[in-house]
C-alpha cells in the first residue's frame, strides 16, 4: 500500500495515502484544497474503511459524494490517486 | 448604501478562529453581513481543515520557537500569521451576496483585498484558486468555509512578515512548489513593505482594508462589537481550536 502526491498545475494538493489493516483498507485524504461540504472528505474515508484491492473501485463508485464540491481538485482525481496508492 | 458591521481586534489563534466560526452561526441567525480585520497575537500558525498538519509544519521549530499550531475550520494551506507583519481579514456573508460557483465567489471575496492593495499602489490581481499576487508573488492567500445558507472567507495580507521564519516553519511539499516555478517558500512570497520599498505600518494596512471593503463591496463598514452570544459561543468554541483531537486530526 502506499501514498500518492499530486499537484496539477494551477490546482491545488491532493495526498492520498492507503493502508491495510486486518479490517481492510484505511484511506486517508489530506491537502491544501477545498471542499463543501467540508466533511465530505471524512465521509469518504469512512465509508471506504474496509475495503479490499478486489473491490476497491466499486466501492469508490458508491462512497464518492456527488453532491459534494470540490475545489482545486477534482473526484476523479481523488478516485485515481486512491487507486494507484492501492496497487503501490 | 447598506451597512456591514466591522471588527478590529488581537486575538490568540485559539480565539481567532474560534470568533470566525462564532460569527458564522451567528450569521445564520440573523447577525449582519461581517467584516473582521485581526492581528494574531501572539504568532502563530493555522493550518488548513484538510492538511496533515505533521507535512505542513516543523512541529518541532514551532515547539521551540513557542509558535502555537491552530487548525481551521477552512481548506486551504498552511499561514505563519506573523503578529508584527500580518493582518487577517474574515468576511461572514449570506450565500445570496456571493457568486453561486465556488471559484467565482473566491475571486469576489478576495476582491476586496485587491482593492485594498491597489489603494495602496500595488498592481495586485486575483489567481485562481485562491491567491492574491503582486508582479507574480504571493502575498495574500485565501480560505472559504461554508454552513447552511453562510460563506465565511478569511485571508491573510502579509505586510512586513518574516518570510525566513515562515520558510523555517511551514513545510512546502516539493510538487507544490515545483509547479509555482519556486525553489523556496520565500521566493514565492512577498510582502507590502518589500513591493512599496518602505516600511508600512499595521494602521495603514488595516485602514486600506477597510477602504478597500467598502469599495469593493460598495458598503460602509461600521465599527462595532461581538454581541454577549457571539463571545460566548467564541469562548465556547475556544476548547476546540486548543484540543488535540481537533488540531491532530490528520
Amino acid at each position: 500500500m502506499g501514498r500518492i502526491v499530486v499537484k496539477r498545475p494551477g490546482g491545488k494538493l491532493l495526498d492520498v495515502e492507503v493502508r491495510e489493516t486486518e479490517k481492510g483498507l484505511e484511506v486517508t485524504v489530506s491537502g491544501d484544497f477545498f471542499a463543501f461540504p467540508e466533511d465530505s472528505i471524512a465521509r469518504l474515508e469512512e465509508c471506504l474503511k474496509g475495503s479490499s484491492r478486489e473491490n476497491l473501485r466499486e466501492r469508490l463508485g458508491e462512497c464518492i459524494p456527488e453532491d459534494a464540491e470540490l475545489v482545486g481538485v477534482s473526484w476523479s482525481d481523488v478516485a485515481e490517486a486512491i487507486l494507484r496508492a492501492a496497487t503501490e | 448604501m447598506a451597512e456591514w458591521r466591522l471588527i478590529l481586534g488581537r486575538c490568540p489563534a485559539d480565539l481567532c478562529m474560534a470568533i470566525d466560526e462564532a460569527l458564522m452561526y451567528s450569521r445564520a441567525m440573523g447577525a449582519p453581513n461581517t467584516v473582521r480585520l485581526y492581528v494574531f497575537d501572539p504568532t502563530a500558525v493555522t493550518i488548513g481543515y484538510f492538511q496533515r498538519i505533521r507535512d505542513s509544519v516543523d512541529l518541532v521549530e514551532a515547539g521551540r520557537l513557542g509558535i502555537n499550531v491552530v487548525r481551521r475550520i477552512s481548506g486551504g494551506g498552511s499561514v505563519l500569521h506573523d503578529a508584527r507583519g500580518e493582518v487577517t481579514y474574515s468576511v461572514v456573508v449570506g450565500e445570496e451576496d456571493v457568486p453561486r460557483d465556488v471559484e467565482d465567489s473566491f475571486r469576489h471575496l478576495s476582491g476586496g483585498v485587491v482593492e485594498a492593495l491597489r489603494l495602496m499602489g500595488l498592481p495586485a490581481e486575483f489567481v485562481p484558486v485562491n491567491d492574491i499576487v503582486v508582479k507574480g508573488k504571493k502575498i495574500s492567500g485565501n480560505a472559504q468555509a461554508r454552513r447552511p445558507g453562510v460563506v465565511l472567507q478569511h485571508g491573510t495580507l502579509l505586510y512586513d512578515a518574516d518570510l525566513e521564519l515562515m520558510a523555517r516553519i511551514l513545510k512546502a511539499p516539493k510538487a507544490k512548489l515545483e509547479t509555482h516555478g519556486a525553489a523556496s517558500i520565500a521566493e514565492r512570497v512577498t510582502t507590502v513593505s518589500r513591493e512599496l520599498g518602505r516600511p508600512v505600518t499595521v494602521g495603514e494596512v488595516v485602514e486600506a482594508l477597510r477602504r478597500g471593503f467598502e469599495k469593493h463591496f460598495g458598503v460602509t463598514l461600521v465599527e462595532g462589537q461581538l454581541t454577549p452570544l457571539e463571545y460566548s459561543l467564541a469562548s465556547s468554541l475556544r476548547w476546540k481550536y486548543r484540543s488535540n483531537e481537533w488540531n491532530y486530526l490528520r
